[in-house]
């Protein structure tokens, strides 16, 4: 952003300190995240900085945290890793379906009470996760589900559904609906042209949606420890249980993984928008 | 008045028309059903009888049967007669067989302290009580059976449903004379930590808020080609695990950490009196900041996407300074994005529970893990949920303060 | 079950992670060194000999999961490894098998029988024994010249000779007794002074440490030496195996001091209703004979139940990285380590615990 070439000095200045401050803000956004990486190169166990590694001498890197987090036989992060694609996977399903259905309704014109049905279908995001935890722990255990997979995927479909919804009504108040018309109009039933016209429009939306949805159920640290059981260790439970109890650099390695998955979660999701932009006739 | 109009299979419009719009509707609402009745039955529902859970005392007042009637004909002064007693020897012999009086001792514990030893010591001395002269035998059993405070709380205990949980939720209790008062000093806490998370969301907001605004509006009015890279810097975080940013964070402000090593190599600090940023209220801040610091750029930045630039270049070329452009002008058409962060990062901030349990040692933790604790370790379910439906409705209050603040606004702009 | 979650649990079935086909038991413990000495001690060699796997779970102690399990109808532990507290309130509960211990728990290898082969009699039915071990403290030998090194328990609260914030651990149990030691009380008037007095004077000694981020608490049993090594604290309580564990496995420079030592014991329980739990009184015979106990012993320095187990520990007998070390003298029980020790009452903490915990976590979150 060059500034006119007649700015007077005072705003150079006010521009330059706008400038460094977000700077330095973006830094703080970004920065913790890198101090990771290296750590899980550390030789030596313990999740500070070791004197070789400062001086940057090779012997004080080693991938041995890495080994241990694929063939280590006490942790099992592979089993884990299993678990949580597994749970997520499912959980991504219901929540789409689900979410996908409420929004078509909810962005009819003919929906009555679309405000009050709106705030209870996105209720669970609304409410503090600790009390969300404790009520599905108390209900699911009243029906004996606890501990078991389908428990956790019910509660992760719960925790997952609002974001669809969220998602794909805004990509709906973007819709018109003369497409529709059009197609009916043309002889088409509604499924033909659900499944020909509006899913394929509507796409980038229910796809952002899912992803929430999986990130969502991936990262669940909190409703899966009073819902699941040690079947269904996932990556963030065993994270909590590494980072309040055994420490070991493999956290770090895990972590770092996890960095390098939502940065290839993020660049999809870039590209994703630029296709829908692109195929909206909308300028990058 | 003109001929009503037709449809082509000569049914009135009017009537067609009503026909194909309730029609709509029914779809619509069909549509919607599924996760409607999901999210009633499998939530909403649950979240009712965490409420209900939070008055019931049906359990204990099922092991105290034969207690309940006669002690609630005393009234509470000096020590209740024989009959009261008796019933209670009774309750207690059949607890013993049944393996409840565990419970009991757990669940008396938190009328008045000392039960929990009391109940145990005198289930092991049951055996040996002789045929009737009950109140004699239990107070030779333990003196603390003649004491009237222990007894009061044996009677209030005895009701299948109570609000007591409610005021332990802010440290009070009812005390012989029936007033309430505040429990010894030496076991508040919840108080304290209602007033920290309050503080504590309230800081985090507010600072959120002064660090989001500049880089929301930089991204909102850079170029595409900048904006899209700089996206990524507040995108990364939000779309990486909780754990791992907190975990970054502990390497980072711990003792021996690098910001440590940064300020103790370039002179700042001493080697010995390193900051301690970790494991207290500063761990917690500095940590929640960085964590929810998306959730405020985001909707600040949709805001100002929609904010056109010529706004600003209008009110300079009519005089105005920069500064009063932007206080007059832009400030103003942003209060939507400045609530809706708000508003989000506070409602996180009041329920955190990972982070404050991991870097906030004994000073940095929040209300949400004293409900944990009483979830997981004391196992006092009552109280937790109490606990939580306070959070909740203290969220609830939160979110109607801001449709009420919000629409004001709205109504000012437009 | 009702016929719904049966439905459920039969869709759960169907399409989750693999199905269980051989026996297993699951054994839930502190994780870290100590876990690993379980595995290799005793776990791994009852694996290899009945074919039955055992899972090892981490868990910080209390009886919190076992309850909720309980309550929510969904057991899903077998055998649990816990304080002595824990096994008297567990029993009083019903949570926990009872034991006929002379049936239930085979002879000593020098035949003795069983309730005569252990050290002392168990605080309650359900209780078996496995080790004694330990709350001592360690300190970083790079923190304090060998000139000014601390040496006794008071050292640990004299902020003045030791400088540095001092880690303790994030429970009450443990830091009343160290703390009415270090004011004063001879070590085996602790219990009944607390009966006679109360807490506040513990809880004064310890307001006086943890005064300005004074202290740093700790649940984990891995926590404190990694805290020593970084630096974190300058001294901290700990289990003496994971000390120990540091010192010789990772090489770090920790020294640990042993006066006013809180001896402690350790239990394993069986789970009443577990998923398997005539497998797992099974394997619990095996962990808990003759050569079980000793086999942990050369894991790590903490002392087993038994005494036929001592017997069959011939030194060096620990299994260093760099080949055998002697770990008698290392024990919690070793003469030079036992000159001022405090003995853990899990029969107080079982009566007290609540009400102590209370005052315990407000005095916290006063700090």
């Amino acid at each position: 952003m060059a500034l006119p070439i007649y700015t007077e000095t005072r705003y150079r200045i006010w521009h330059y300190s706008y400038l460094l401050i977000c700077g330095s803000v973006f830094f703080f956004l970004i920065a913790p995240l890198f101090v990771i990486i290296p750590l899980s190169f550390n030789a030596e166990p313990y999740i500070h900085f070791s004197d070789k590694m400062l001086a940057l001498d090779p012997e004080g890197f080693s991938l041995r945290w890495y080994e241990d987090m694929i063939y280590g036989t006490k942790n099992s992060w592979g089993q884990a890793m299993r678990n949580s694609l597994n749970i997520a996977f499912f959980a991504t399903i219901g929540s789409v379906v689900l979410g996908t259905l409420a929004a078509l309704g909810l962005s009819s014109r003919y929906m009555p009470y679309k405000a009050l049905i709106m705030s209870i279908l996105i209720s669970p995001m609304i409410v503090p996760l600790i009390i969300s935890a404790v009520a599905i722990f108390f209900s699911e255990a009243r029906f004996g589900i606890t501990s078991t997979f389908t428990g956790v995927v019910l509660a992760h479909i719960i925790l997952g559904t609002p974001f669809v919804v969220i998602t794909v009504t805004a990509t709906l108040s973007g819709f018109d609906d003369s497409i529709t018309r059009a197609a009916a109009s043309l002889g088409s039933n509604p499924t033909n042209t659900f499944f020909k016209i509006t899913m394929p429009l509507i796409a980038p939306g229910i796809i952002s949606g899912a992803l929430f949805a999986f990130v969502t159920s991936f990262d669940e640290i909190v409703v899966i420890m009073f819902v699941g059981g040690p079947d269904q260790m996932t990556i963030p439970y065993q994270m909590w249980i590494g980072l309040r109890e055994q420490l070991s650099p493999t956290i770090m390695a895990v972590a770092t993984c996890l960095i390098v998955l939502s940065s290839l979660l993020l660049l999809s999701m870039e590209l994703l928008r630029r296709r829908s932009q692109r195929i909206r006739g909308l300028e990058a | 008045m003109t001929n009503p109009i037709l449809t082509s299979d000569g049914q009135l419009l009017s009537v067609k028309l009503k026909k194909a719009e309730s029609h709509k509707r029914r779809t619509a609402f069909l549509l919607v059903l599924p996760l409607f009745l999901f999210v009633v039955v499998t939530y909403l529902l649950p979240i009712g009888s965490l409420m209900v859970k939070s008055i019931d005392n049906r359990e204990l007042f099922s092991y105290l049967v034969n207690t309940n009637d006669s002690i609630h004909e005393w009234d509470g002064t000096g020590l209740p007669d024989e009959t009261v007693y008796t019933a209670f020897y009774k309750d207690l012999t059949l607890a013993v067989a049944n393996k409840k009086q565990g419970k009991i001792a757990t669940r008396l514990n938190y009328e008045q302290s000392g039960y929990s030893s009391l109940i145990k010591k005198t289930s092991r001395k049951l055996k040996k009580f002789t045929e009737g002269e009950y109140k004699a035998q239990f107070i030779k059993a333990d003196k603390r059976w003649g004491k009237t405070e222990y007894l009061l709380a044996l009677q209030k205990a005895t009701v299948a449903f109570h609000g007591r949980k409610y005021l332990t939720t802010f440290d009070l209790n009812v005390n012989s004379d029936g007033d309430i008062v505040q429990i010894p000093e030496k076991k508040r806490i919840n108080v304290t930590l209602w007033l920290r998370t309050l503080l504590v969301a309230v800081g985090v907001t507010f600072s959120c808020f002064l660090l989001a605004y500049p880089i929301a509006h930089m991204l909102a009015t850079t170029r595409a080609k900048y904006a899209n890279i700089l996206m990524i810097c507040v995108l990364l975080p939000f779309w990486t695990s909780l754990l791992v940013r907190t975990s970054s964070w502990m390497v980072l402000l711990q003792k021996q950490g690098v910001l440590n090593d940064i300020l103790v190599f370039f002179g700042i600090v001493a080697d010995e009196q390193r900051l301690v940023m970790m494991y207290n209220m500063t761990g917690t801040f500095i940590t929640m900041t960085q964590i929810l610091l998306p959730f405020m750029v985001l909707p600040l930045y949709s805001v100002m996407k929609t904010i056109s630039p010529t706004l600003m270049r209008a009110a300079t070329s009519m005089g105005s300074t920069p500064l009063h452009a932007f206080r007059r002008i832009y400030f103003p058409l942003t209060y939507s994005g400045i609530s809706a962060g708000s508003i989000l990062v506070f409602v996180l901030a009041a329920g955190y529970y990972i982070t404050p349990a991991l870097v906030g040692g004994a000073k940095g933790v929040l209300i949400s893990n004293r409900i944990a604790y009483h979830m997981q370790s004391s196992l006092d379910w009552s109280l937790a949920t109490a606990m939580g439906t306070v959070l909740l409705a203290t969220v609830l209050v939160a979110y109607w303060v801001y449709n009420r603040i919000v629409g004001i606004d709205n109504m000012r702009i437009g | 079950m009702s016929k719904l979650s049966k439905g459920l649990t039969l869709a759960a079935l169907v399409s989750s992670a693999p199905l269980a086909l051989a026996a297993e038991v699951n054994v839930v413990s502190w994780g870290g060194a100590y876990t690993e000495s379980q595995m290799k001690g005793y776990g791994n060699p009852y694996q290899e000999k009945s074919g039955v796997t055992v899972n090892w779970i981490d868990y910080s102690g209390g009886l919190g999961s076992i309850r909720s399990q309980v309550e929510a109808g969904a057991i899903t532990w077998d055998i649990m490894d816990v304080y002595a507290k824990d096994t008297i309130v567990g029993c009083d509960e019903g949570l926990f098998v009872e034991f006929d211990f002379d049936n239930d728990f085979p002879a000593g290898s020098d035949g003795s029988k069983a309730s005569d082969d252990f050290f002392t009699e168990m605080p309650s039915k359900c209780a078996v024994g496995n080790i004694l071990y330990s709350w001592n403290y360690g300190f970083n030998t790079n923190t304090f010249p060998s000139s000014n090194e601390p040496q006794t328990i008071q050292d640990f609260f004299d902020k003045d000779k030791f400088s540095g914030t001092r880690g303790i651990y994030a429970s009450a149990m443990s830091n009343l007794e160290i703390a009415l030691v270090a004011d004063g009380v001879p070590a085996a008037d602790v219990y009944s002074y607390m009966d006679e007095h109360g807490t506040d004077r513990a809880f004064a000694k310890l307001s006086e440490l943890c005064a300005d981020d004074g202290c740093w608490f700790w649940s984990g049993g891995a926590q404190p030496p990694e805290a020593l090594v970084s630096g974190e604290v300058s001294m901290s309580t700990a289990w003496n195996g994971r000390l120990f564990n540091a010192m010789v496995a990772e090489k770090s420079p920790i020294k640990m001091v042993w006066d006013g030592q809180v001896l402690d014991y350790e239990y394993f329980v069986l789970v009443n209703g577990g998923p398997n739990q005539a497998e797992a009184m099974k394997a619990l015979q095996y962990f808990t004979g003759s050569e079980g106990l000793a086999g942990s012993a050369k894991h790590i320095s903490y002392a087993p139940f038994r005494k036929s187990s001592l017997d069959l520990i011939q030194d060096p007998w620990f299994e260093g990285p760099d080949g055998n070390l002697d770990i008698m003298p290392h024990m919690p029980t070793a003469p030079a380590n036992t000159k001022n020790y405090i003995l853990m009452n899990g029969e107080w903490w079982a009566d007290n615990e609540t009400d102590v915990n209370d005052q315990w976590e407000a005095w916290k979150a006063g700090l």
